[in-house]
């Protein structure tokens, strides 16, 4: 279940729009300033950036924790030790 | 001379007619050569449906897949030849290497759905090829959005009945390993990103790769045949753009059957997504 790296495009594209939608309703609220939409879709992008690199790492926590569990079983087949 | 020899054979269409000493500039094709005419209307009741050769394109694809897959398992015998063997190569790919791998457990339940997507898309894209065809009929927006909307409706609900109507939602906003504070702004980035830019970039990215695809293949292919002349840089620019054209036939058929895996895959992501939260 890779679907950390599936989900990167959708992330990016709603972190951006979200942001920059948000910037633009302060901007029309507080009179006409576009620099906040900019401010906006650099914050959005940031907080997705944020999301994907912590939904990568933790696919990379699981699959190594999956794989340690195997190589560890495969030793106590052949040695026959006790499980942890 | 030369050139009116060739375009005696070449039948007339998208300005063909243009030719480099002729004076008129490139005539490079546009958003037109996706726009079809109805070739015949049906009339039932107070409904008319109109079949143009997308239309038809698809009804086409249904008699292929149908046609090959019924034929490939008339007989079936425990040892495949021929149609068979094809066939069951193209299951056993879609239900290990995308149901079983991307899915995982209860994926094998969804390997009929996925298959068909695959295939059907697949004959799509690759109707961009077919001498005669040549339009991949995936490039007209309305259809891959029709396959992405029977995948989003198929995930959502699917999800809200496993994992319940609210946890369904809660789950996918608040992914674990985040700061509790975090959550205010990277909630709605979720639910937007989950709910509404999923099924808009399933759809776009098929769409987009067939459509850019058949407008590369269009404009060399009338580049090559607008480049005809007696002088050097019509020969040589016509011959480049052939061969250009010839290049970018290969390309896509890779396109088209790495598309028909990627929009096939996207969907087994979704509806893994649907089955297993995230813990």
């Amino acid at each position: 279940m890779d679907n950390a790296a599936w989900t990167i495009s959708s992330r990016l594209i709603a972190g951006i729009v979200l942001y920059a939608g948000l910037g633009w309703l302060i901007s029309q609220w507080w009179g006409n300033r576009p620099a906040l939409i900019a401010i906006g879709a650099f914050i959005g992008l940031g907080l997705s950036y944020y999301l994907i690199f912590t939904g990568l790492a933790r696919e990379d926590a699981v699959r190594q924790g999956r794989s340690a569990q195997h190589r560890t079983q495969g030793n106590v087949g052949t040695d026959g030790k006790d499980q942890a | 001379m030369f050139a009116e020899v060739v375009s005696a054979g070449v039948p007339a269409s998208g300005g063909l007619d243009c030719h480099l000493m002729s004076g008129c500039g490139f005539p490079a094709p546009g958003a037109e050569i996706f726009l079809f005419e109805d070739i015949f209307t049906l009339q039932l009741a107070s409904l008319e449906f109109g079949f143009s050769k997308v239309t038809v394109l698809l009804l086409l694809g249904v008699v292929v897949i149908v046609g090959f897959f019924s034929y490939a398992f008339r007989k079936p015998k425990l040892v495949p030849r021929g149609a068979q063997n094809v066939g069951e190569v193209g299951y056993v790919f879609i239900r290990d290497g995308i149901a079983k791998e991307t899915i995982g457990h209860g994926g094998e339940k969804f390997v009929p759905f996925l298959f068909s997507f695959f295939f059907f898309v697949w004959i799509l894209n690759f109707f961009g090829i077919l001498p005669g065809a040549q339009l991949p009929a995936t490039s007209i927006f309305a259809i891959p959005v029709a396959f992405a909307l029977i995948v989003y409706f198929t995930w959502v609900p699917l999800g809200m009945i496993k994992q319940g109507p609210i946890k369904f939602f809660t789950n996918m906003m608040f992914p674990p390993g985040v700061p509790k504070a975090m959550y205010v702004l990277l909630a709605p980035i979720e639910l937007i990103s989950n709910i509404l830019v999923r099924p808009f970039t399933h759809a776009v990215r098929l769409f987009a790769n067939m459509f850019a695809g058949h407008l590369l293949l269009a404009t060399f292919s009338i580049a090559a045949f607008y480049l005809i002349s007696a002088s050097v840089i019509g020969i040589l620019g016509s011959v480049a753009s052939f061969a250009v054209t010839v290049a970018l036939t290969g390309f896509e058929a890779f396109i088209q059957a790495l598309q028909a895996y990627i929009f096939t895959l996207l969907a087994a992501v979704y509806i893994g997504s649907a089955l297993h939260a995230e813990h």
